[in-house]
Order: structure tokens, then C-alpha cells, then sequence
């Protein structure tokens, strides 16, 4: 863990807030598993090559994207798989897309496990009273199932997405409904997430929050100011805590 | 899928820079005076360099090892040799070991899973013995144990062929790895459901064999130097005189008891396999003269089983390296340091009387400290391992109900889940007392517990789940007769169901899981008139009689018997529209599941995985009476089934068919819900023992 602004991490905080995908486990394996179920089913269904699936899917996410902008919607995988038919040539298919976005996300799901150490750290706040909110884009239906599958829902105090708050990170407005939930909060705010840009710049600029930046693999100091700490494990973040308890 | 390393940097870094270091500065005796010169030679003697070598005048206890060695160590040695000379030759055959030792490690990691893995990666990589043997002793046998534990982890993935290959590889390797072979034989040939890739393991092993070593045999230099070797003959070194003239040999006798032992307790899995591999490899390490690179066929049992256990493991394993360090640095060959003194010679030759003193007290800890560690691993691996006690007596599930409810649809999806090569299956419709033509029935119904034998049913059910065969009658509905008894053979686990299967109170006693099929009424009449005039072939007015007539005998006999179920399943029809068609075949995907489960039976974690993975409709429900009902509705396909049951149950994985048959829809439920009922059946008999 490299540690930027010590001064940052004087006191403890007096809530937490986290983004979900890829901060609290790792996105790519996961979203490898859905990608390569959905592409075998596409093959099965549609005779579509994976190689084809493939390139239609990224441009049909692309499409997407631009067209929806930053909104929970612009993530829904249901619109991906439906574009990526018709980009393939077909039109509407409204069950095969149902069916692909089922085994999108049963692949996903199944391949998901918390980092090590990421549920001692979710207890480490409960137990000393701090709450826990995940801050995350995409829709709420299926960021709830995820959570409920990992079973967050027992130490996170509150959830807010983006289809709720009305935009994707880095707008404001989803990190400003977080700690609108639980009536404000008077003390450091930490925020924790993958991305330097949606997540900790945001974060800061909307709620003033220290940053830790959780990353894959050994921790480089970043060339972002926003980053108050890097850190590659749950266990060098719940020791920062704990030390931070013997502080105080 | 090997998995990744997952030791930490200071890990690694204190791993690794031992070995460099050793690697760099000390030439192991056996480097110079054996495996070095073998080698360095090899390519220059074509494809028989074992008689080339001799003829040369080359020492016959040179590289007492085949082709596949020959395979891992020699180009390295070589690439060593063109660069560096001898010096380079020692450091390119280093270098080789260091890597096999990845490998080693990997298969480590990849048996132990995550947590386990990397503590027994762990474990290993920081011992001083694998240091000691590869790199001051100079010792090649971490090959051999690398092919040996990724066979291992083949077999744990049920990748047939492949485990085959590399178990025999590690035969052709070492001879000695065959030890382990027979406890593969027995985890395969011990369970029904791995009958069918018993042949596949076996044929691929013998194939590795046969390629790796007969055409070998051929060779004159090759049958001194690897069959001639007298390593073979410490097989009989220990012998115990019994009387003058009796006399046996310890190390036949204890592999013979611990076959003997594997074989008696029948049903073997993976870790038990492992384990039993373990104590005889362990056996022949103790009751051997022991070459010193043999423990390293020991390290990654001693690693996985260190990674498993506590303190007292700990100390046993240190006791352990300590006394072998201690004996082996006294007496074995060291090495020449690369820029300074010779320490070749054991340093047992410069103590005068050591070698009679001190040296017997270190065996004698060793032995000592080896017994403890087989008793550990005994305990740990194989008496108190939870697939050992959980299946010492098969799973016995009961499913009653009346006619129609479901009650073969679901013991047809226990037996896709379970294979039916692990499941004894009993049917009460054989147990009727009369054929169909038989004019008592104008007197009573099917579902009189008079008009069915129950008592041979119950001595049936229970001889079966006691670990014995049955001969039981099966009725033929199609010509109504009971046809010739036949042989039904005791499995891991016992279905008996039938109209009356929760009616003996012996029987009810003896379920592991006890199951009621309820069903909406409408939709059993429609279910029962569909099956008995399409499947069974029964005049539809018959069937419809029928049920009129059993009615009185349904609610005084059949339906009571659920209050005797720890489960019971009620399906109902979304909605009416489902059963308005007799002629249309009934969807399943249009029903919901009601499960009621009685008092203290928790369904929470099922319920959050089937709201989560499969996005499904689960309300839990107290009853007054303190049973908890959950209502299931939604459509869910098989692979969701098998996701759910992956993160659900882990533990029953050993105990599915190779290859489960998932349901969709409601019947995938139930196969969950006894399934989760059946892991706690498991865990408290585990803590039981």
C-alpha cells in the first residue's frame, strides 16, 4: 500500500463509501465468464461465430453507449445482446436476447468472489459503527442480486446506483443521495474505487473524500493528485485502520 | 486449470534466494560425480545413452533414471554445458530443478485450492528439506513427485486421461511412484459412479508406461543402470524376525494393511485417496533404507497436510526436518563450494563413534516423528475426514405420496443427480400385495397400507441402507403382474418411495431425508389421468373412477404421513389456465413450488442464492405451528440449478455423479432443497465423529 497523503489518514473516517465492480471483486474474470457463456449460446442459437459475436457485441456496447451517454441504462446488457443481434444481421430477437443476458449473468454471478480480506474489512466498519455505502453505476435490479449473492447486503448499510441517482460516476449527484440517505455525515468520508476518474475524483469533488484507490497487482504511486492512498489488498486497508484506532 | 502461485513477494524472495545462492556457489557431489557426467555425455551416446555411458566406462549408479528424466534434465544441462562448461552444466541442471519445482508447486496449489494451496505453497517453498535435497544434496527426485501430484490433480479433475497419462509417466519416471497406484485403483473401482473412467485412467496409464519405459528395456545399458539398480531391492530392507524361523518384511506388510484398510472402507475420495498415497509413501520413506531425495515424494503430502492442520502439526513437521536434516548432514555426501573448501564428505567421518551413537538417536526421533506424522494424517485425512464419516452408511431419502403427486418424477431427479450407479432405488408400487387383476381390489385400495407389504418395503429400505443388498419384486404396469424378484445392490444412497414410504415409524426414524409429495388436487387428477392413460395405457374412465374411489383412503392414509416429512413439496399451477387442456401435456415451467420444512430446518441460504443467482420469486413464511413455508415461483433453467447447488453445497460435490443431471423449473428446486437437507445430514454426522 503506498500511502500519498498521510495527513489524509489522520483520523478515522466516519463513513466509507465504495464502488462495487472491480473494486470489491474482480470485474474481468467475471464479465470473461458471462462474455464466453453468451457467446457459446450465440453460436448455439444464432449459428454465430464467437469470433463474430464478439466484434458485433463491441461495437453494439459502443453504439449503445454513445447514444445513452452516462446512464444506468447505457450498461444494461439486455440492450447490448439485442443491438449485437441486429448488428449480426438479424432483426429483433426478444427471447434469444432474454436468453443471452440470463447466461451473461449466470456465468457472471458464478464466477464472482469477494477479494480476500474485502468482507473483514465490511465487518471491521460495521463492528466500529461506520457506515458502509456502495456507490455504483449500472441498474439497480442486478447490482442487487450481486450484492445479495455476496453477501454485502448483511454489512453494507446503503446502496445507491446510478439508475437511482440519475447519472453515472462521476456525477455528483450519486455520491451526494449516498450520504443524503443516512441524514449527512460530519468527519472524513473515505471513498474507495478502481477508477481514478468516476470514482475518487469524483468523489472528491463532490463530497470532499479521501481516496484510496484500489488497483490489480503491486501499487505504483499515481500520477493523479486525487489519490490519496494505493492499494492492491483489503488487508493493508483494514491494517490503516486498525492503526488508526490505535491513534485514536 | 493449474492454479496460480499465490505466495507473497517475501515469500518467494525467501524461498528463492537460498536456492540461487546454493545454485551458484555449492556443486553437489552427485552433480559431479554422477548426474553431471551422464549428462554432459548423453548426446553424443544417440538414442541409447545408458549403454553408450557404460561402455565409455561410465559408473553404473550414474543416472539410475529413464527417458522422461533424461527429457527434464537434459536440455538445460546441455544449453548449461555450451555455455559455461561443467560449471554451466551444474547451473543449467539447477536451474532445471528450480523449475520442476514450480511445476511441483503449481500441482501443490492447484490440489490445495485457494486458501489451502497457499499455505501448503507456503509451507514447501520455505522448508528447508526441498533446499537441502535440490540444491546442496543435489538430488533430481523432485521430478518424479511433480508427475506424480499433477496426475493427482487430474484425477481431483476429473480429467481422466490426463491423470492417467501423468500417473504413469511418474511410474516410468520412478518406479517407486507406482505405490500410490493401487489407492487410484480403489478410489475409481470403489464408487459406481467412477466405474466408467477406471478403464480410461487405467488404459492411459499403462500406454504412458508402456511408451516410457518397455522400449527402454530393450537396452542392455538401460537394464543395469534403471531396473539394475539396487534402489529396487530396499523394498525388503526392513524385516521383522518373528520367530528363528519366520521371518517378514515390514514395509510389504504395512502396504499390505493399508490396502487392506482403503479397501475396507470401500468408498474413497479424493482427499482420502491422497492421504492413503500418503502414509505409503510415507512407509517406504521410514521403512527403507531411504536414498535422501525421497523425501521429496513426501513434501507435497507433508506441505498439504501442515497447510490443513494446526500446532501440533507444526511441531511434528519440524521435529521431522530437524531430525532429518540433522541425520542427513551427518551422513549423506555434500558438496564443493564453488570458491572454497570440499564438504563432501559426510561429516558422520570426522566424529569418531558418531556413526554408532548419534546417528541411531536421530533415526530413531525421525521414525518417531514420521509415526506421529502418519497418525496426524490417519486422523485428519481418512478416520475423521467428513466424506468418511458422512458416507461410512449410505443417504436414505423417502419420498411418499399419493399417486400422481410426483413422487417418481422426483426420484428420477435424485438419480440423474446423484447417477444412478451411486443410487439403490426402492419403489413401494412393487410391494403391492395382490396382481391388478386380483378381485381383492374391489375391497380395498392401493392406498390401504393392508393391501401392500409393508414390512418386507421396511426390511428392505433398511437392509439397503444399512450396506446390503436386497432381491425385491418389481411390479410391471403394463401388465399389471409382479415379475421375478431381482437384485438390487446397496449404494451410497437409498431411494425408497411409494404411497406408504413415511408410514413405518422404523423407517421414518432411519430417513436422512423424509419427503411428502403434495400436489394441488386439480392438477394430481390432471397429472395422474395424463401418466395413466398416455404412459401407463389405463381407460381413461378407469382412472377417473379410481380416483373418486380412493378418495376416503387418500385423506385416512396417505395424506397423515405428511406430518412425518421433514419436507414437504406441494406443487400448484400458476394459474388454472395451466390444467384446462387434459390433452395438452402439462408445462412445468408454468407451476410454482410450495415447500414446507419442518421445525428448525432453515431455507435462508437457499433462498438468497436462488433471489440472486437465478432472480427468482422465494418468500419465506412461519407457520404458527413453527414450520416455515416457502413459496418459489419463477422459471429457472438447469444451469442455473447447477450454479446455485456449486455455491450451495459444496461439500456434496464428492458425493454427485461426475457429470449431474441439473432439472429446470421446480423439479431443479427440489433437487436443491434435498440436497442442501442432505449437507446438513452430512455435517452432523461429521461432527458425530
Amino acid at each position: 500500500m503506498i500511502i500519498v497523503h498521510p495527513e489524509a489518514f489522520a483520523r478515522r473516517p466516519s463513513c466509507v463509501l465504495l464502488d462495487f465492480d472491480n473494486t470489491l471483486y474482480s470485474y474481468d474474470i467475471c464479465n470473461l465468464a458471462g462474455m464466453k457463456a453468451a457467446a457459446t449460446l450465440a453460436q448455439r442459437l444464432l449459428n454465430l461465430a464467437p469470433v463474430d459475436f464478439d466484434q458485433c457485441f463491441r461495437d453494439a456496447r459502443t453504439e449503445v453507449k454513445t447514444r445513452l451517454g452516462a446512464t444506468a441504462a447505457s450498461h444494461n446488457r439486455l440492450l447490448y445482446f439485442q443491438r449485437t443481434i441486429e448488428r449480426a444481421g438479424f432483426t429483433s430477437q426478444p427471447a434469444a436476447s432474454l436468453q443471452l443476458e440470463q447466461a451473461f449473468w449466470r456465468a457472471y454471478m458464478d464466477a464472482m468472489e469477494l477479494y480476500p480480506d474485502a468482507m473483514a474489512f465490511l465487518n471491521d466498519m460495521r463492528i466500529a459503527g461506520i457506515p458502509a455505502v456502495i456507490v455504483t453505476d449500472l441498474t439497480v435490479q442486478i447490482q442487487m442480486r450481486k450484492l445479495v449473492l455476496l453477501g454485502l447486503d448483511r454489512v453494507v448499510d446503503w446502496i445507491v446506483t446510478s439508475e437511482e441517482a440519475g447519472g453515472d460516476k462521476p456525477d455528483p449527484r450519486a455520491f451526494e443521495l449516498a450520504l443524503a440517505k443516512f441524514g449527512g455525515v460530519e468527519g472524513d468520508i473515505w471513498c474507495i474505487g478502481d477508477s481514478i476518474e468516476n470514482d475518487l475524483v469524483g468523489a472528491r469533488q463532490a463530497v470532499g473524500a479521501i481516496t484510496l484507490y484500489k488497483v490489480e497487482g503491486k501499487p505504483t504511486r499515481p500520477a493523479s493528485d486525487a489519490v490519496d492512498a494505493v492499494f492492491a489488498n483489503f488487508a493493508d486497508v483494514r491494517q490503516l485502520f486498525a492503526s488508526q484506532n490505535v491513534r485514536k | 486449470m493449474i492454479g496460480q502461485f499465490r505466495l507473497d513477494k517475501i515469500a518467494l524472495v525467501t524461498g528463492l534466494v537460498p536456492r540461487l545462492v546454493l545454485a551458484i556457489l555449492v556443486i553437489p557431489q552427485t552433480h559431479t560425480q554422477w548426474f553431471l557426467p551422464f549428462l554432459t555425455a548423453a548426446p553424443s551416446h544417440g538414442f541409447d545413452p545408458w549403454t553408450g555411458f557404460l561402455s565409455n566406462g561410465g559408473q553404473s549408479a550414474a543416472f539410475p533414471y529413464g527417458f522422461l528424466f533424461l527429457a527434464a534434465f537434459e536440455p538445460a544441462t546441455w544449453i548449461g554445458a555450451l555455455l559455461g562448461g561443467s560449471y554451466g552444466a551444474h547451473i543449467g541442471l539447477a536451474l532445471a530443478v528450480l523449475f520442476w519445482e514450480f511445476v511441483l508447486l503449481a500441482a501443490i496449489v492447484g490440489i490445495g485450492g485457494n486458501q489451502r494451496g497457499a499455505a501448503a505453497a507456503r509451507v514447501y517453498w520455505l522448508s528447508p528439506l526441498p533446499i537441502y535435497v535440490g540444491y546442496w544434496h543435489g538430488q533430481l527426485d523432485v521430478f518424479p513427485a511433480a508427475l506424480l501430484v499433477l496426475g493427482f490433480f487430474a484425477l481431483q479433475h476429473s480429467k481422466w486421461k490426463r491423470s492417467g497419462a501423468l500417473l504413469g509417466g511418474a511410474v516410468a519416471a520412478k518406479l517407486s511412484m507406482a505405490i500410490a497406484l493401487p489407492f487410484v485403483g480403489l478410489y475409481l473401482l470403489g464408487r459406481n459412479r467412477l466405474h466408467p473412467y477406471a478403464l480410461r485412467v487405467s488404459l492411459f496409464a499403462l500406454s504412458a508406461i508402456s511408451v516410457f519405459l518397455l522400449p527402454f528395456a530393450l537396452s542392455p545399458g538401460f537394464r543395469t543402470m534403471v531396473l539394475g539398480t539396487p534402489e529396487t531391492q530396499k523394498i525388503f530392507s526392513a524385516t521383522l524376525q518373528i520367530t528363528p524361523e519366520l521371518t517378514a518384511y515390514v514395509l510389504p506388510l504395512v502396504l499390505l494393511a493399508l490396502f487392506y484398510w482403503a479397501w475396507r472402507v470401500r468408498r474413497l475420495d479424493f482427499e482420502m485417496t491422497w492421504t492413503f498415497s500418503a502414509l505409503a509413501v510415507l512407509a517406504l520413506f521410514l521403512l527403507t533404507t531411504a536414498s535422501p531425495g525421497w523425501v521429496m515424494w513426501l513434501m507435497p503430502f507433508i506441505a498439504l497436510h501442515v497447510a490443513r492442520g494446526g500446532f501440533m502439526h507444526r511441531i511434528v513437521i519440524w521435529v521431522f526436518t530437524i531430525a532429518y536434516m540433522g541425520l542427513n548432514l551427518l551422513q549423506s555426501t555434500g558438496a564443493v563450494l564453488a570458491f572454497g573448501p570440499d564438504l563432501t564428505v559426510p561429516f558422520v567421518e570426522f566424529v569418531p563413534g558418531m556413526r554408532s551413537r548419534a546417528v541411531p538417536i536421530i533415526e530413531t526421533i525421525l521414525l518417531a516423528a514420521g509415526i506421529a506424522l502418519a497418525v496426524q494424517m490417519s486422523f485428519s485425512g481418512i478416520v475423521l475426514w467428513p466424506f468418511n464419516t458422512a458416507s461410512r452408511k449410505p443417504f436414505a431419502i423417502g419420498v411418499a405420496g399419493d399417486s400422481g403427486a410426483g413422487k417418481d418424477t422426483l426420484v428420477d431427479a435424485l438419480q440423474d443427480m446423484f447417477g444412478s450407479a451411486a443410487t439403490s432405488r426402492l419403489s413401494g408400487d412393487d410391494y403391492h400385495l395382490w396382481d391388478r387383476q386380483n378381485p381383492m381390489w374391489r375391497a380395498v385400495t392401493h392406498l390401504h397400507p393392508k393391501a401392500n407389504d409393508l414390512e418386507t418395503f421396511s426390511r428392505h429400505v433398511l437392509t439397503l441402507a444399512d450396506g446390503h443388498d436386497v432381491y425385491a419384486r418389481q411390479y410391471d404396469h403394463g401388465s399389471g403382474r409382479a415379475g421375478r424378484e431381482t437384485h438390487i445392490p446397496a449404494r451410497e444412497i437409498v431411494l425408497a418411495s411409494g404411497l406408504h414410504a413415511l408410514w413405518s415409524p422404523q423407517l421414518i426414524a432411519r430417513y436422512d431425508v423424509s419427503v411428502f409429495m403434495d400436489m394441488d388436487e386439480d392438477l394430481r387428477r390432471f397429472v395422474k389421468l395424463w401418466r395413466d392413460v398416455t404412459v401407463r395405457g389405463y381407460p381413461p374412465q378407469k382412472v377417473v373412477d379410481s380416483i373418486a374411489r380412493r378418495s376416503a383412503d387418500r385423506r385416512r392414509f396417505i395424506l397423515p404421513q405428511a406430518r412425518n416429512a421433514g419436507v414437504v413439496f406441494r406443487l400448484e399451477p400458476r394459474h388454472p389456465s395451466t390444467i384446462d387442456d387434459p390433452q395438452r401435456p402439462l408445462n412445468s415451467a408454468l407451476l410454482r413450488l410450495v415447500v414446507t420444512l419442518d421445525q428448525g430446518m432453515s431455507f435462508d441460504e437457499p433462498a438468497r442464492l436462488l433471489i440472486a443467482l437465478c432472480g427468482i420469486y422465494v418468500v419465506e413464511t412461519p407457520l404458527e405451528d413453527g414450520r416455515t413455508e416457502v413459496l418459489i415461483d419463477g422459471e429457472l433453467t438447469s444451469e442455473s440449478v447447477a450454479a446455485v447447488a456449486r455455491r450451495l453445497v459444496p461439500g456434496m460435490m464428492d458425493f454427485l455423479a461426475v457429470e449431474p443431471k441439473w432439472h429446470p423449473d421446480m423439479t431443479g428446486i427440489m433437487q436443491l432443497v434435498i440436497l442442501y437437507e442432505l449437507d446438513n445430514v452430512r455435517r452432523k454426522r461429521a461432527s458425530a465423529a
